[in-house]
């Protein structure tokens, strides 16, 4: 735990401080939000106004931190023009210290929906990929080959991990890595 | 990139920036270190509105919205400027005049003050919380 995240959890011992200081963060994350997402989409405020049906001074608004008066309906609009998802949910204290922990553009980033679910396939071309047989396709891969993979540990990347986890093969022979420390 | 936040202290070597916190009423205190967390961990680039001008050039303000608001000056640096915020001068925001009236005259010279004595005129942020 570094400085920060225990400074925050001895700070939200006190009611009011803890309150007063998410719901200003809260405010800050999704006015940062979406001008990172935008930025992400290579938008001017002015294509992003346009495609929301919203004016410019509008969406300049929207990204100040300083702004306050969030409605869902216009969370949602943006939500739709970014092409991602909006949850609104309750959340535990210790949650709140690791967004702010981990707040950075990176964090903050999402993939357009395409992207996004184009990205679940690339695991599995990944690994027909290690397997050395070049010429395989999807609709070939069996359990064979899945227990192949799995006599051999590996560093993989998650999104394969996750996918293996979710073909209920028993990952404990990988680990992962990160991607960005690679 | 983590920045480092100072709070200036005077020639008493008081830090002015936590008496000055010290006085503010919790729930702005604690937005109050929103911002200077967000500060802290990611600059003033990211987020649109964290610093706003002042009618001083090297002098930015943290601002914290409501009838009394509080406003904290401050500069980038001013020892090294891409690595640093000095925190200078608290100030309060009431019907929309600054009080004192001249904060941010007096946060430029807190400011000069820094630059000519870089080892005593500041330390580092000391976090005023609950």
């Amino acid at each position: 735990m570094n400085g920060l995240q225990h400074r925050l959890r001895k700070e939200f011992k006190d009611k009011e401080y803890a309150h007063a200081y998410v719901k200003e963060f809260l405010n800050a994350s999704i006015a940062t939000q979406i001008k990172v997402l935008r930025e992400q989409r290579g938008w001017e405020q002015q294509e992003l106004a346009s495609i929301t049906g919203m004016r410019q001074p509008r969406i300049s608004l929207l990204e100040n931190i300083n702004y306050s008066m969030w409605s869902i309906s216009t969370l949602q609009k943006l939500a739709e023009a970014f092409d991602v998802t909006l949850i609104v949910s309750f959340e535990t204290f210790s949650d709140r210290i690791t967004d702010m922990h981990n707040l950075s553009r990176e964090s903050l980033e999402r993939l357009p929906r395409m992207d996004d679910l184009s990205f679940s396939e690339e695991p599995m071309e990944e690994m027909l990929a290690s397997t050395n047989q070049p010429n395989l396709r999807l609709d070939d891969i069996d359990e064979s080959i899945v227990t192949g993979l799995q006599s051999t540990p590996k560093m993989v990347k998650p999104t394969l991990y996750n996918w293996l986890a979710s073909l209920r093969v028993n990952t404990s022979a990988y680990s992962t890595y990160s991607p960005i420390a690679a | 990139m983590t920045w480092q936040i100072y709070d200036y202290v005077n020639s008493r070597g008081n830090n002015e920036i936590k008496d000055w916190m010290l006085r503010l009423q919790k729930p702005a205190r604690a937005r109050l270190n929103v911002k200077l967390d967000m500060l802290e961990k990611n600059g003033s680039n990211l987020s649109t509105g964290l610093l706003s001008d002042t009618k001083e050039p090297h002098i930015k303000k943290i601002r914290l919205n409501g009838r009394v608001a509080p406003r904290l000056m401050l500069c980038k640096g001013p020892i090294e400027n891409n690595k640093e915020f000095t925190l200078l001068f608290g100030a309060i925001e009431k019907d929309r005049k600054l009080e004192p009236r001249d904060a941010e005259n007096r946060a430029e010279a807190r400011r000069q003050e820094i630059i000519s004595n870089p080892s005593s005129g500041r330390r580092l942020h000391e976090w005023v919380t609950a």
